[in-house]
C-alpha cells in the first residue's frame, strides 16, 4: 500500500476514537450524502416526468402529421400509398377535425366546454396511436344509440360537462358560411384517459364518416397521422417529407414540433434544478474542506514529524487530499445508498401532481445509470477540489512551524 | 584533508516578537566530523533547539553558511532537502513525537516507507531495530500504551532505522526520570559507537553532555567550547 493511502486510511479509521473530530467528520460525510441523495432524487423525478410526458406524447400522437385544407387529402389516393411505400413509415391513419363547443343540460343549467372533435377510423388509428386503447369502458368500434352516433370524451372534458358514459351531449360547430353552425347530438360511448391533461381536456373522438358529414369534408381527410418505427427519429422523416410534399398544399409536422414548448420547458427546468441542487453538493464540499482544515490543524505536529523524517511536500499534499477525498467519497456512497432507498420506496408508486399545471397528474421516478454516473462524477470532483484546499494549507507552514504547532517560538 | 561531515559558519537567527526582535543565534560556528559525538549545552531559551533545527534543515538561518559533506544545504530546494533528511539524518525530539494512530513497529518503519521501501522489508528492519532496543514485546502497542521511556526508545529506533550518518537529538532524556534517562543514553551512545554515526546532542544536562567527545556551550547566541 502506498504511503499516503496507508496513513490516510489509518487517520480515517482512528476518527471514531477521536470523538470530537469523529463527530465533525461524520457530519461532513452526512452533508455530502444528503446533498448527493437530494440531487439524485430530484433529478430522478424530473427524469421520470420527462420520460412519462415523452412516452404519453409518442403514444397519443402520431409520430408525424401530414395535413391539408379541410378534406383535402384522399385517404385512398396516391399520397397515402406513396407514404406507406416508405420503409420508415409503419402505418397511417386519416382524420378530420374541427373546433366546436360541446354542451350538456345539467341541474344548474347548460354546461358548455370548448373542444376539438376528431374523426378517426378505429382499426387504422389503433396502428398509429394508443388513444382508443385508453378508453373506458373498453372500446371496439364507434356505434350508434338511436339516432345519436357515439363519441369518446377526454376525461377532463367529461368532468367539465359532468357527462357519464351513456349520456347525451351536443356538439356545435364553429363553421362560418350561409348555413351557419350545425348541431349534432352524440351519446357518450366512453371516456378516454391518456394521463396528459391537455389531451384529456381538449379532445373528443368520433367515427371518421360521422365527422366528415358533420364538418362537410366530403370523402376526404384533413390529415394523415403517420407511425414511424422510432418516434425519436420523427424529425428526420418530417424533414424529408417537407421536401417531398409541396407546401402550402401539404403541411408536415412531427410530434416534437407540436410539443416543442413542453420540451424546451422541461429542458430548462432540468437545467435549473441541476444547477441549483448542485449548490447543495458544493456547500457539502465546503463542509468537507472545513473539516479537513481542522484535521490539518490537529495534525500539524504530525506533518512536521513526517517532514523531519524526509516526507516531501507532495507526499503531505497527497495524504490530506486523499483523506478529504475518501471522506467525501464516503458521503457520495452514502448519498447513492439513500437515493437507492428512495427509488425502492417509489418503485411501485408515483407522486400525485396537478395535471392542469404539469401536463400529467402523476410523477414517477426514473433513475438511469447515466444520471448516477453524472451526479457521482460531479460530487467526486467537488470533494476532490474541497480536499485540495486543506491539503494546500498543510503545505503552507515550514516543517518546523508544523512541528511546533503553528510556529510557536521555542528557542 | 577530508571534508567535515557538517560545517556551520556564522549562523544567525532572530525572531520578531510583537515589541522587539529576539536575536537567538549571533554567529555560531560548528564543525562536526563523521562518527563524532558533540554536545551543545545551554539553559532554557538559549537557542539550542533553534540551532539543532537549523542544522537539521527544519528551519533556515537568517545568515551564515551550512554545508554537509561539502554540499551547500542553504541553496537546496524543498525536494532536495526532503531527500537529504530522508537519507542522511535521524531526529530524536524531547517529546517522542510518535504518530499516535500507528503501532510502535509501524512508527519505526515509517522513515523506511517514506524512503520508498516495501511493506515487508521495512517492517522486518523495524522489528530488528526495536528488538535491539529491548522492545520486542511492544511491537504492536500504540504510543499511548507505552511508558515514557519506551516511547522515547521507539523514537530512537525510528531515528536509527534508516542508518543515518548524523543523529540530531534534542533533549532526548529531558522528559524521563533519571534512571530511565540513563538507560536511554546508554543505548544511544552504544549504538553510536557500534554504528559510527555522528551524534549532535542538545541538552542542559551536563552529565549527559560529558559522554560526548566534544562539548560546546551556547550562550548569548554564541557557541563556545566547554
Amino acid at each position: 500500500m502506498r504511503l499516503p493511502v496507508w496513513i490516510a486510511l489509518r487517520h480515517l479509521a482512528s476518527m471514531r476514537r477521536r470523538s470530537f473530530m469523529g463527530r465533525v467528520s461524520l457530519l461532513a460525510i452526512l452533508g455530502v450524502g444528503i446533498g448527493v441523495a437530494t440531487l439524485i432524487i430530484v433529478l430522478a423525478f424530473v427524469g421520470g416526468f420527462q420520460s412519462e410526458v415523452r412516452e404519453l406524447l409518442t403514444g397519443m400522437n402520431p409520430s408525424v402529421f401530414v395535413s391539408s385544407e379541410s378534406g383535402g387529402i384522399d385517404p385512398e389516393g396516391d399520397l397515402p400509398k406513396n407514404l406507406q411505400a416508405r420503409e420508415d413509415i409503419l402505418a397511417l391513419s386519416p382524420f378530420v377535425q374541427q373546433k366546436g363547443v360541446l354542451s350538456r343540460p345539467g341541474d344548474a343549467g347548460i354546461k358548455l366546454a370548448g373542444c376539438i372533435v376528431r374523426g378517426l377510423d378505429p382499426p387504422r388509428e389503433r396502428r398509429v396511436t394508443t388513444i382508443l386503447d385508453s378508453a373506458r369502458p373498453p372500446f371496439e368500434e364507434f356505434s350508434e344509440f338511436g339516432a345519436s352516433p357515439g363519441i369518446l370524451l377526454g376525461r377532463r372534458l367529461a368532468e367539465e360537462l359532468a357527462a357519464l358514459p351513456g349520456e347525451e351531449v351536443t356538439f356545435t360547430t364553429l363553421l362560418d358560411g350561409a348555413e351557419g353552425p350545425t348541431h349534432q347530438k352524440f351519446f357518450v360511448q366512453g371516456i378516454v384517459e391518456s394521463g396528459l391533461y391537455e389531451f384529456d381536456r381538449r379532445f373528443a373522438y368520433t367515427g371518421l364518416d360521422v365527422a366528415r358529414s358533420l364538418f362537410r369534408a366530403g370523402r376526404g381527410a384533413d390529415g394523415l397521422g403517420l407511425r414511424i418505427a422510432d418516434p425519436m427519429a420523427a424529425r428526420r422523416t418530417s424533414s424529408e417529407l417537407r421536401v417531398e410534399l409541396p407546401y402550402p398544399r401539404y403541411r408536415v409536422a412531427d410530434w416534437m414540433d407540436l410539443n416543442a414548448e413542453i420540451f424546451r420547458w422541461m429542458s430548462t427546468m432540468r437545467g435549473i434544478l441541476f444547477l441549483s441542487l448542485s449548490l447543495i453538493v458544493l456547500v457539502a464540499g465546503f463542509n468537507i474542506a472545513g473539516t479537513m482544515t481542522l484535521v490539518v490543524s490537529e495534525k500539524s505536529r504530525e506533518i512536521g514529524v513526517l517532514r523531519s523524517l524526509g516526507a516531501g511536500r507532495g507526499t503531505i499534499l497527497r495524504l490530506f487530499v486523499l483523506e478529504g477525498w475518501l471522506m467525501g467519497l464516503a458521503g457520495v456512497v452514502l448519498g447513492l445508498g439513500l437515493a437507492g432507498l428512495a427509488v425502492l420506496a417509489f418503485r411501485n408508486r408515483s407522486l400525485g401532481i396537478s395535471g392542469e399545471v404539469y401536463f400529467i397528474d402523476h410523477l414517477p421516478m426514473r433513475l438511469g445509470p447515466e444520471l448516477l454516473a453524472w451526479v457521482s462524477l460531479l460530487a467526486v470532483l467537488v470533494v476532490l477540489i474541497a480536499a485540495l484546499l486543506p491539503g494546500l494549507e498543510a503545505l503552507r507552514r515550514s516543517p518546523l512551524e508544523s512541528l511546533q504547532e503553528g510556529g510557536r517560538l521555542r528557542a | 584533508m577530508p571534508e567535515p561531515l557538517l560545517e556551520a559558519l556564522g549562523l544567525e537567527r532572530s525572531y520578531r516578537a510583537p515589541a522587539r526582535s529576539v536575536e537567538v543565534l549571533r554567529g555560531c560556528d560548528l564543525v562536526l566530523e563523521a562518527g563524532e559525538s558533540v554536545a551543545v549545552l545551554g539553559g532554557s531559551g538559549s537557542g539550542k533547539s533553534t540551532l539543532l533545527h537549523i542544522l537539521g534543515t527544519l528551519d533556515r538561518p537568517d545568515g551564515g553558511s551550512l554545508r554537509y559533506g561539502g554540499r551547500d544545504l542553504l541553496t537546496m530546494g524543498s525536494r532536495e532537502l526532503s531527500a537529504f533528511r530522508r537519507s542522511e539524518l535521524g531526529f530524536v525530539f524531547q517529546f517522542h513525537h510518535l504518530l499516535p494512530e500507528f503501532s510502535a513497529l509501524e512508527n519505526v518503519a515509517m522513515p523506511l516507507r517514506i524512503a520508498g521501501m516495501g511493506d515487508g522489508e521495512s517492517m522486518s528492519r523495524a522489528r530488528k531495530q526495536l528488538e535491539s532496543l529491548g522492545l520486542a514485546h511492544r511491537l504492536d502497542h500504540r504510543p499511548p500504551e507505552l511508558s515514557g521511556g519506551e516511547q522515547q526508545r521507539v523514537a530512537v529506533a525510528r531515528a536509527l532505522v534508516g542508518s543515518p550518518r548524523l543523529l540530531l537529538a534534542d533533549e532526548p532524556t529531558g522528559n524521563l526520570d533519571e534512571e530511565t534517562g540513563r538507560n536511554l543514553a546508554d543505548q544511544l551512545f552504544d549504538r553510536c559507537e557500534e554504528e559510527g554515526f555522528a551524534l549532535l546532542l542538545v541538552t542542559h544536562d551536563s552529565t549527559l553532555a560529558e559522554r560526548c567527545r566534544k562539548r560546546f556551550v551556547l550562550q548569548d547566541g554564541i557557541l563556545r567550547p566547554s
